[in-house]
């Protein structure tokens, strides 16, 4: 009989698909490549999606795919947790939800109550929103905040079909934020100064212990210097660092890593930012993750946020500003601080 | 599939189940579907209730050996007669107890500790099955479900919640008794250790040493107790 990791089905062995989709030519086009898959109907996502009682974490050992129609709300203004980069008109947009990767300090578990991967496959709907918003002023676009698209690009091809659009819409800039090092699949595309390459960089034990199925830190780097090479603008994102002890000497070995295979001078910027979460996604994390030192760490809380304490946060941030200053400029480098801090430097 | 539910509800109330426990609902089936023959035992991945049209879905995490399909839960047997009115694709199938099972089992368990088996018993024509043909079918398949049944309760009952050692407990109260924490700083005292001992492992030792140096005697005040908790605290992240 089946033991350890064969007890469990291959990731998205099972396909729920709502009836109203069946048909969609992305629907079709993304069960094409599970031929062996079984296929659920259902009504509407949420039926599977936000079942109550589900494990998250058994649900990362075999995550299902779910293809949905989104109705509404295509393009989100960004939130004041996420960093902006310095754009006026940030949004992003929820293609999918959740990751194929099993990160123990994701927010996405404690957004979502299933580990099982949406799909919104009228993508025809977001470019027409885009374009409404577009009539009104620039758009920075945010494109994979709550999955991570290029790592699921063989299935789903998003990467490839915004990089398309942005193409048509000068006035647009996507940033497609990931952790995979899966750039071979869209390595034939032309690079845009208006698509962004964002690269999520953790020290390797970091990586290693905690960001479960992610590439190692050596392939990521890697793949930038691929897609770098190829001309893409890229972005590096040194965020959430992750306290422990040593992490200033981890963070340091990683940053040098980097700059050693990547020309400094060629990344367009860097974002930096202390793990912080929610006081409602860190209570459904700690009951998901039991067993998870960053989940079960005695974060401080004010105005709604879990965070490692003002001190420790701001030399953390600093140290690594300071190592990062080796490289790049200042002013290339982007510090997420608190929506209160944003709000009093404008007033200043 | 009202008495499937009370009948799990009592169960589950007189015993309650953990997390590694898992339900498992086996019985016998009608189907329309002249293919399957009589015997062939069907995992149901999507329970429909025929009277309101509504579905639910048990996990399907691990792998099996079996064939899949809807089942249609019907509060009478589902015959060429009752007319089932579901358009539905792949293995479907007919039973009476399914879905309450399912309703009544949620509330016990999470939707990756359930699973349901049906056995194909009759072609929907409103023959009768005599509990001798339905223990037969069953026992024909009894084997194969019990195996993989048992692999996947061994996986989950495997996975041991977190827990603080004898001593670690004991020691965790007398600091907490003589740094007068209130109930929301033992809260963070607990929160803190079971942090170090994911983080570094087992703390007694640790813990020991500091009741030792710096808490001979209870703490005279609640602020000494506040100014003692920093000290641990920084100690110990």
């Amino acid at each position: 009989m089946n033991s350890g990791k064969d007890l469990y089905n291959p990731a998205f062995s099972h396909i729920y698909i709502e009836k109203d989709v069946t048909d969609h030519p992305e629907a079709l086009m993304i069960m094409s490549r599970f031929p062996n898959a079984s296929i659920i109907e259902i009504d509407h996502y949420k039926d599977v999606f936000s079942r109550s009682g589900q494990n998250f974490v058994m649900q990362k050992k075999s995550p299902s795919l779910i293809l949905a129609k989104k109705h509404d709300s295509f393009i989100y203004r960004g939130a004041p947790v996420c960093q902006d980069f310095g754009n006026h008109h940030f949004y992003y947009a929820s293609l999918a939800m959740n990751c194929v990767y099993d990160c123990e300090y994701c927010y996405l578990q404690g957004m979502y109550s299933s580990a099982n991967i949406v799909v919104f496959v009228n993508l025809e709907d977001y470019f027409i929103q885009t374009e409404k918003l577009l009539q009104n002023h620039p758009v920075y676009l945010c494109i994979s905040y709550d999955t991570d698209l290029l790592a699921l690009e063989q299935i789903l091809g998003y990467v490839r079909k915004w990089h398309s659009f942005a193409e048509n819409h000068p006035d647009l800039v996507i940033e497609v934020r990931t952790k995979s090092a899966n750039f071979k699949a869209i390595s034939d595309l032309k690079p845009l100064p208006n698509v962004i390459l964002a690269w999520t960089l953790s020290p390797e034990p970091v990586q290693k212990n905690y960001e479960h199925k992610t590439p190692s830190l050596r392939q990521r780097i890697s793949c930038i210097k691929t897609a770098l090479d190829k001309g893409f603008r890229i972005r590096l994102c040194f965020d959430p660092i992750i306290y422990s002890r040593d992490w200033l000497s981890s963070f340091s070995e990683m940053v040098d890593l980097t700059f050693s295979e990547i020309p400094a001078d060629r990344i367009a910027d860097v974002g930096l930012g202390v793990f912080r979460i929610s006081r409602d996604y860190l209570k459904r994390m700690k009951k998901n993750r039991p067993d998870s030192a960053i989940v079960q760490y005695p974060y401080e809380y004010d105005n709604g946020v879990y965070h490692y304490g003002k001190t420790l946060s701001d030399s953390m941030v600093s140290s690594a500003c300071n190592i990062l200053s080796g490289y790049l400029s200042e002013e290339n480098i982007y510090i997420w601080k608190e929506a209160e801090e944003k709000k009093q430097e404008k007033t200043e | 599939m009202l008495n499937a539910a009370v009948g799990v509800t009592s169960l589950c109330s007189a015993h309650r189940p953990g997390s590694g426990d898992i339900l498992v609902n086996i019985g016998i089936c009608g189907t329309g579907n002249i293919s399957l023959q009589k015997g062939t035992p069907v995992l149901c991945s999507k329970i429909v209730d025929i009277s309101t049209g509504k579905s639910c879905y048990p996990d399907m995490l691990f792998r099996h050996p079996f064939i899949e399909g809807t089942v249609l839960t019907s509060p009478v047997p589902v015959t060429d007669k009752t007319g089932k009115q579901f358009e539905g694709k792949g293995i479907i199938v007919s039973d009476m107890e399914a879905y309450g099972i399912f309703h009544a089992g949620s509330v016990f368990y999470q939707p990756h500790q359930m699973f349901f088996i049906k056995i194909v018993s009759d072609y929907e024509t409103g023959e009768q099955v005599s509990s001798c043909q339905a223990s037969s079918l069953v026992a024909g398949n009894a084997a194969t479900i019990a195996e993989w049944i048992k692999t996947i309760h061994d996986e989950l009952s495997a996975k041991q919640q977190f827990f603080f050692s004898d001593e670690e407990t004991a020691l965790l109260k007398k600091a907490s008794e003589y740094m007068k924490l209130t109930v929301s700083m033992q809260y963070q005292l607990n929160q803190l250790m079971k942090f170090y001992k994911l983080q570094y492992g087992d703390f007694a030792g640790k813990l020991a040493k500091f009741i030792d140096e710096n808490l001979k005697n209870p703490c005279g005040s609640k602020t000494e107790g506040k100014k003692r908790f920093d000290e641990l605290r920084k100690r110990f992240v």
